[in-house]
């Protein structure tokens, strides 16, 4: 899966800190999800988008990969 | 998802525990020349309270919970299973010796040391999660 967190996170001046706390992870999380080391539930996923001012789609895209 | 775990604090209780079911007849055995442990009950005493403060350790909370500390979780539980099974199946082929107390008490404090240690590194980010 293509992540583009931590593109859109840098864009709206978000340290990996204040996103955690914003939608209520621990900084860890925030970590793994842009590593693509972890992938976050839809609910985590509305709200990550939610408070980067954005969609979903747009944090988030499938891969080739993913439909094998 | 919410998850029933201890408080936090039962970390600390948890880990005083082993750490003193491990000490003390390690202490009690250099002041008496002998193994501490060498009686059956103290044994149970000693390896019971290991158990139990590895089990406080594993089952109380971390300081933020959420969904990746739940997916640590999971993945530990799972993987401790895994050894669990496969330890079990090397004592009962090879090394089992009919001492159920001893076996059982290994298995245990095998499968909880490999929780702790998957979780931590799970949590660490250093094992891909994918």
């Amino acid at each position: 899966m293509v992540n583009n967190l931590r593109n859109y996170r840098e864009q709206q001046g978000f340290t990996q800190e204040k996103l955690a706390a914003i939608v209520g992870v621990s900084r860890q999380s925030i970590i793994s999800i842009e590593k693509g080391q972890y992938i976050p539930t839809t609910v985590l996923a509305l709200k990550l988008a939610s408070a980067l001012n954005t969609k979903v789609e747009a944090l988030f895209e499938l891969d080739k990969n993913d439909w094998k | 998802m919410r998850t029933r775990l201890l408080p936090h604090s039962y970390k600390i209780i948890g880990l005083s525990v082993f750490v003193f079911a491990f000490v003390i007849p390690i202490i009690m055995g250099m002041l008496h020349q002998t193994s501490w442990e060498q009686t059956e009950p103290r044994r149970i005493i000693a390896n019971t309270s290991m158990l139990i403060g590895l089990l406080l350790f594993i089952l109380s909370k971390e300081k933020i919970e959420d969904e990746f500390i739940n997916f640590c979780r999971l993945r530990a539980f799972r993987t401790a299973f895994i050894a669990g099974i496969i330890y079990f199946l090397q004592d009962a082929l090879g090394t089992f010796n009919g001492n159920l107390v001893n076996s059982s008490f290994g298995l245990l404090i095998m499968e909880i040391s490999v929780y702790i240690v998957v979780f931590y590194i799970s949590k660490a980010g250093w094992i891909n999660g994918k």
